[in-house]
Parts: C-alpha cells; structure tokens; sequence
C-alpha cells in the first residue's frame, strides 16, 4: 500500500516529476558521454601509439638505456626475431639496431635516434611507410637511403634527396660520419618523435661499423592486446635473460594517462549527481511541505514514523528508478551512435595531432561503467530523499492538521 | 457504562510568543461509551486543543489523560501513534483523505496498517462504505466526490480501525446544512445503532441541537455540561 501511495503521488505533480526525471536522465547522459568520448580519445591514442611507435612488447638488454642504447645488444637478437615471428599472437616483429648520434646538413645539426633497421619487419610492426608525406619507402636511392621526419627536416633545412651526415660512436668508441640520402620524409602525429627519429637500413650502419648483425631492440606488435599477457609469457620463454616489457611499463605515462581520466571520468559524473542531488532535495522537500497537513493526517491516523519516512523515500527512488534507465538508454543510443560514426574534431586536430591523438573519435564505454553510474544515481536519489524525509519526521501531527 | 475519557486539571498552555496562551485551562473530563458529545465554544475557546489532547495528538502542560485505560503521559511518541492507531478514529475538518486513493482505498488503508486480513478488510471496506451511503462511489479519488461525499468516507475510514471513539473536529464546517445534516444522521444512526461513541466539535446550532451531551468551553474553560433530548433532523 505504502509502495502503491508513493508510486501515486510521484505522478501528482506530473510536470515536476518529470523534471525531475528528465534532469535525472540528462545528467547520466551528458557524464556517460563525456566518459565514453574520453574513453574513445584514450583508446584512440593508445592504440595509435602502440601500432605506430610503441608495440606491445619491446625487449632489451638488461641494462639498456633509451638515453644511452649504444653498444648493448640483445645475445643472439636476430634469431629471436625469427621465432618471435613464428607465435600466432605476434602480427609483426622490429629487430632494431639503435645509436644515439647526431644528424647534420650543410645548415644545421641536430640530435638524433638512428634506428637501423629491416625496412619490412619495421613496416609490418609500426607501418613507417603509410606515415610518409614526401618520398618513397627506402626507394629509389641505392646508397644509403634515410628517412627522417618532417620537423627535423624543417630544423635542418633539407628536403627530398637532399644529403645528411650522421655522427655517431661506432663499437670502438671511434667516432665515424657516414653520409645518407634523404629518400622518405614521414609524419608520425607525434612531433617529438619526428624531431629525433631517423630510420636507416642496418645492413648499411653494419657495413659502414664492419661488424656482424646486431640488435639492441626488438619491438613486437601483437595482433590484439588483449593477448598482452599470454604473448609476454611466450617470448620471455624466447628471450631467455633479456628484458622483456609490455607497454604498460615502458610507455608508464600511458597507463598513467588512463587512470588519470578513470578519475577526471568519474569527478566529473560525481559533480553532475552532486547537481542532481540538490535538484532532487529541492523537488522533494517542496513536495513535502505542501502536503504536511496531509502528512499530519496521515500520522494523526496511524502511519508510523518508519512507513512515512519510506513512503517520502520512495517517492524518490521512483523518479530515479524511470530516469535512471531512461538515461543510460539515451547515452547507450548517443554512444552507440557516434561509436559507430565518429565524431570529427579535425577543427581543432592541429592541437590534438601535436599530443598524438587522432582527430576522429570513437566514444566507447563498457557496460561496467552504464551499471557503476546507474547505482551512483540511485544512491545519489536515495541520500537526496533522507533529508526531505527527516524533514517530514519532524512534523508534529497537530500542529501540521491545523494548517487549514 | 464504562468510562472511555477520563481526564483530569487538563492544562494546554502556548507561549510561542512570549505570552503564554492558556489554550485549555484546568479541564476535568469524563465521557461514558456510547455518549454523542458536542464540544462546542467560540473560536478560540479551545475546542481542538482539546480534542487532539484526548485523542494523543498533543500532550497537556498539565493534568493527566486517561483514555481507554492508556494513561497517555506515559506513551512515547512511537507509542502514541500506535495507541491512535488502535483506539481513535479521526475525521477533521478537511484533508482528510489521500489524494491518490479511491474511497475504498482510503478505508482500507487503516485496516492495512492494522495488518487485517485481506478478506477482512474486503468484507468491512464494502459494509462501511455501504452503511456511509457510498457503495457506489468505492472506486472514486477524492476529488471525483464532493465535500459531503469526502466527509463520509472519512467517517467510514474512521470506523474501519473499530476504534473506541471516534474524534470529529468540526467536520461539517466545511459542508453545506443539506450535506451536514445528512452526516449527522449517519453519525446519530451509528451512535444509536452500533454503540459508536462520538466526540465532536461544531459551531453549528443546528448539529449541536443533535447532541445528547453538550459541553461549552470558554477560554479554555468548561462553562457548562448539559444533556439533552436530541433533535430530530
Ligand atoms: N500551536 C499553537 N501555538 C500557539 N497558540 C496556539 C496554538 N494552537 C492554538 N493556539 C491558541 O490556543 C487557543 C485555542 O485554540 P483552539 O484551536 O483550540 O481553539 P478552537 O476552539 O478550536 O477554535 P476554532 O473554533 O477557531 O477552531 C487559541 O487562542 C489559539 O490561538
Ligand atoms: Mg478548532
């Protein structure tokens, strides 16, 4: 009876409780999709700096130092690139050979990463060639073609074609120069990298250091991350004493990057149930105070404190029970929607390229995250009750039939 | 006869605004089962204070409150509602019913509180609505009835908890003299009929002249309790 009551005098005041349910609804919408959106931007960027420059896997020598990568190489790195290769979770596998030096034109000189490597394997691991913007993918130069992206072609000055000399410690710790031709320029979205990163053949850094082929990095891109950890087991069996880390470690900023919108995601959804808070105790606490004579009646006639107070609560959870879902089934449809379509932000995509997002968004979310925000908005209707429905304990049954 | 209110040196006193308020001065009470008693006075006089002290809506400043053998000073507030719940049936002046529920409902909702039986509450919901003259209008709200229509199945709700007594405070004030007197006659019947003892309160000389007892209160004071041979309507 109690529950037939409340149920009853929720739709009393249609409008206002369809306010109220609308408000409910519209807040999870807008904080479901400012969670989905981030969540798609994240994803997105993750994803874009695992199969463009990160890989999943990477493995080293112990003690290696991307600051300082000379000279310490992986023992017997080639042969484990070719059984890296052979696991069914692995879509493609980088053996690199990575000197620190520095790159200069006839106008200026800069630091660079030289990363000499097998120009398929690299392709297949990290697509270099689909990042070109000018030139071909180590075509058309027969000695010593080099890639080299677009800013640090910029800081020196040089275009397709152009010569370039790079500087570096051979394993002698002499230091050589061995000039390369610009046969690529590429644009990877991420302008830090492309300042630095120079990629060489290493059959032509070996001919020119006249040593055997070596590897001090191999990055290994996997078919699908979920197999992150499967895959890390199978190749730290390969890899014997080597250091073997996924990209949660090495790339730590990422993870961090992910936990740190989980809890922007969910400040933001507790700021928008906190606004819904005070809009429900409003709502509530007027529908209390017109009716205290009724309630006055309802005491003088028997109702217990206990029956009262969970009729007023009720009353609430109501209009969070058919806004809540009501909500949750916008933003499922508002999500599944521009998940599918995407949303293009190329108006601002100078600013997003530069962090290395792409400027397409998937928004996305996980089922998890509908049931996390439809609970919070129950809980968040049921505080907002208690206050309203204290306030109707608080009546005093004469006093409140006398205010006729 | 068996005494249902036994009240005694009854003393309400308001001071809200710094000027106490002797709103019931030094009452001495006794209403015998199956009594028809008009409390009757100007506005002012007291009327309701009184009423809701019997009836354990409010507490007296002073003097004691037996009803039904439950000295109610000694109930705590849960225990009073409870004790309402039992012993009282209410009919006031307005708001008497919920919006949201049919007559029957509304009837119904005491005995649900009284957690009665299903084929209980089915059975006397009809009977009472039936003896109020409403066994048409059962699965009307509120405001499908009109205020003479409202007033009786608050009257029927009232009954429903088969209380001791049932309390009215003006409960034809709002009504129209064909719609009042016509719920005197419901209330004069069942008194005379099935023994319901009630106590009311009323401006009205054409209900007080319905009375068998009538006790005028002036400032917050009994001035006189007669017995009278009631009017026919
Ligand atoms: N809650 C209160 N606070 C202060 N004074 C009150 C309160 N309730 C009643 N009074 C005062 O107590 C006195 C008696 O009031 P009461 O309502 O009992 O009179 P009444 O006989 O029922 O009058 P009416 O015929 O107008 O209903 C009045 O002077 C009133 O102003
Ligand atoms: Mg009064």
């Amino acid at each position: 009876m109690i529950i037939k009551i409340a149920w009853r005098n929720v739709w009393r005041n249609k409008l206002r409780s369809l306010v109220v349910i609308f408000s409910i609804a519209v807040g999870l919408t807008a904080s479901a999709f400012y969670a989905a959106f981030s969540w798609g931007m994240t994803d997105k960027y993750v994803e874009n700096s695992i199969s463009g420059n990160l890989s999943h896997i990477q493995v080293h020598h112990a003690d290696f130092k991307r600051t300082d990568p000379n000279r310490l190489f992986i023992e017997g790195g080639p042969e484990m690139v070719t059984k890296i290769a052979q696991n069914e979770l692995v879509e493609g596998v980088s053996g690199r050979y990575l000197i620190g030096g520095m790159a200069s034109s006839s106008r200026a000189g800069a630091g660079a990463m030289i990363h000499g490597i097998n120009p398929a394997d690299e392709d297949v691991t990290t697509g270099l060639s689909s990042k070109l913007i000018e030139g071909k993918y180590f075509e058309g130069v027969k000695r010593n073609p080099i890639i080299i992206g677009q800013k640090l072609a910029e800081k020196l000055k040089i275009g397709l074609r152009n010569g370039l000399t790079l500087t570096f410690e051979n394993e002698e710790r002499e230091y050589v120069q061995v000039k390369f031709k610009v046969v690529g320029i590429y644009k990877s979205g991420n302008t830090a990298l492309d300042e630095v990163n120079v990629y060489v053949r290493s059959e032509d850094l070996l001919s020119e250091m006249g040593s055997a082929p070596k590897i001090n990095e191999i990055a290994v891109l996997l078919r699908d991350n979920n197999d992150l950890d499967a895959a890390t087991t199978n190749i730290k069996a390969i890899a014997g004493g080597q250091k073997v880390e996924t990209w949660k470690e090495y790339a730590s900023e990422l993870n961090y990057m992910i936990s740190m919108l989980q809890q922007y995601m969910y400040i933001f959804t507790m700021i928008i149930l906190l606004a819904l808070l005070f809009g429900i105790v409003n709502t509530m606490l007027m529908a209390v105070l017109e009716r205290v004579r009724e309630l006055g009646m309802l005491m003088s006639v028997g109702l217990n404190k206990t029956k009262l107070f969970m009729m007023i609560v009720l009353e609430t959870v109501f209009l969070a029970i058919v806004g809540g879902p009501l909500g949750v089934l916008i933003s499922y449809a508002l999500v599944t929607y521009y998940g599918n379509n995407g949303i293009d932000l190329s108006f601002f995509s100078q600013a997003f390229e530069s962090l290395g997002i792409s400027s397409v968004i998937h928004p996305s979310l996980t089922w998890t995250y509908y049931l996390e925000i439809t609970l919070m908005a129950i809980a968040a209707t049921i505080i907002a009750a208690i206050y309203p429905a204290r306030k109707a304990l608080q009546l005093n049954p004469s006093e409140a039939i006398r205010k006729i | 006869m068996k005494t249902v209110v036994e009240a005694t040196g009854i003393t309400k006193v308001y001071d809200q605004n710094k000027i106490p308020v002797h709103a019931v001065n030094g009452v001495d009470l006794h209403i015998e089962d199956d009594e028809f008693t008009a409390i009757v006075g100007p506005s002012g006089s007291g009327k309701t204070t009184l009423l809701n002290i019997i009836g354990g809506l409010d507490r007296p400043t002073e003097g004691s409150i037996k009803v039904n053998g439950h000295e109610l000073n000694s109930l705590s507030e849960n225990q009073l509602i409870d004790f309402r719940l039992k012993n009282i049936g209410f009919v006031f002046q307005s708001y008497n019913l919920i919006p949201v529920l049919t007559a029957k409902e509304n009837t119904e909702f005491i005995m649900l509180l009284q957690k009665r039986s299903k084929e209980e509450r089915d059975t006397r919901v009809e009977q009472l609505l039936k003896e109020v003259g409403l066994e048409d209008k059962m699965n009307k709200k509120p405001t499908e009835l009109s205020g003479g229509q409202q007033q009786r199945v608050a009257v029927a709700r009232a009954l429903a908890s088969k209380p001791e007594f049932i309390l009215a405070d003006e409960p034809t004030a709002n009504l129209d003299s064909h719609s009042a007197s016509n719920l005197l006659d419901i209330m004069a019947r069942l008194n005379k009929e099935e023994g319901i003892t009630f106590i009311f309160s009323t401006h009205d000389q054409r209900v007080i002249d319905r009375a068998r007892r009538v006790i005028t209160l002036e400032d917050g004071k009994i001035v006189s309790d007669v017995r009278q041979e009631p009017k026919a309507s």
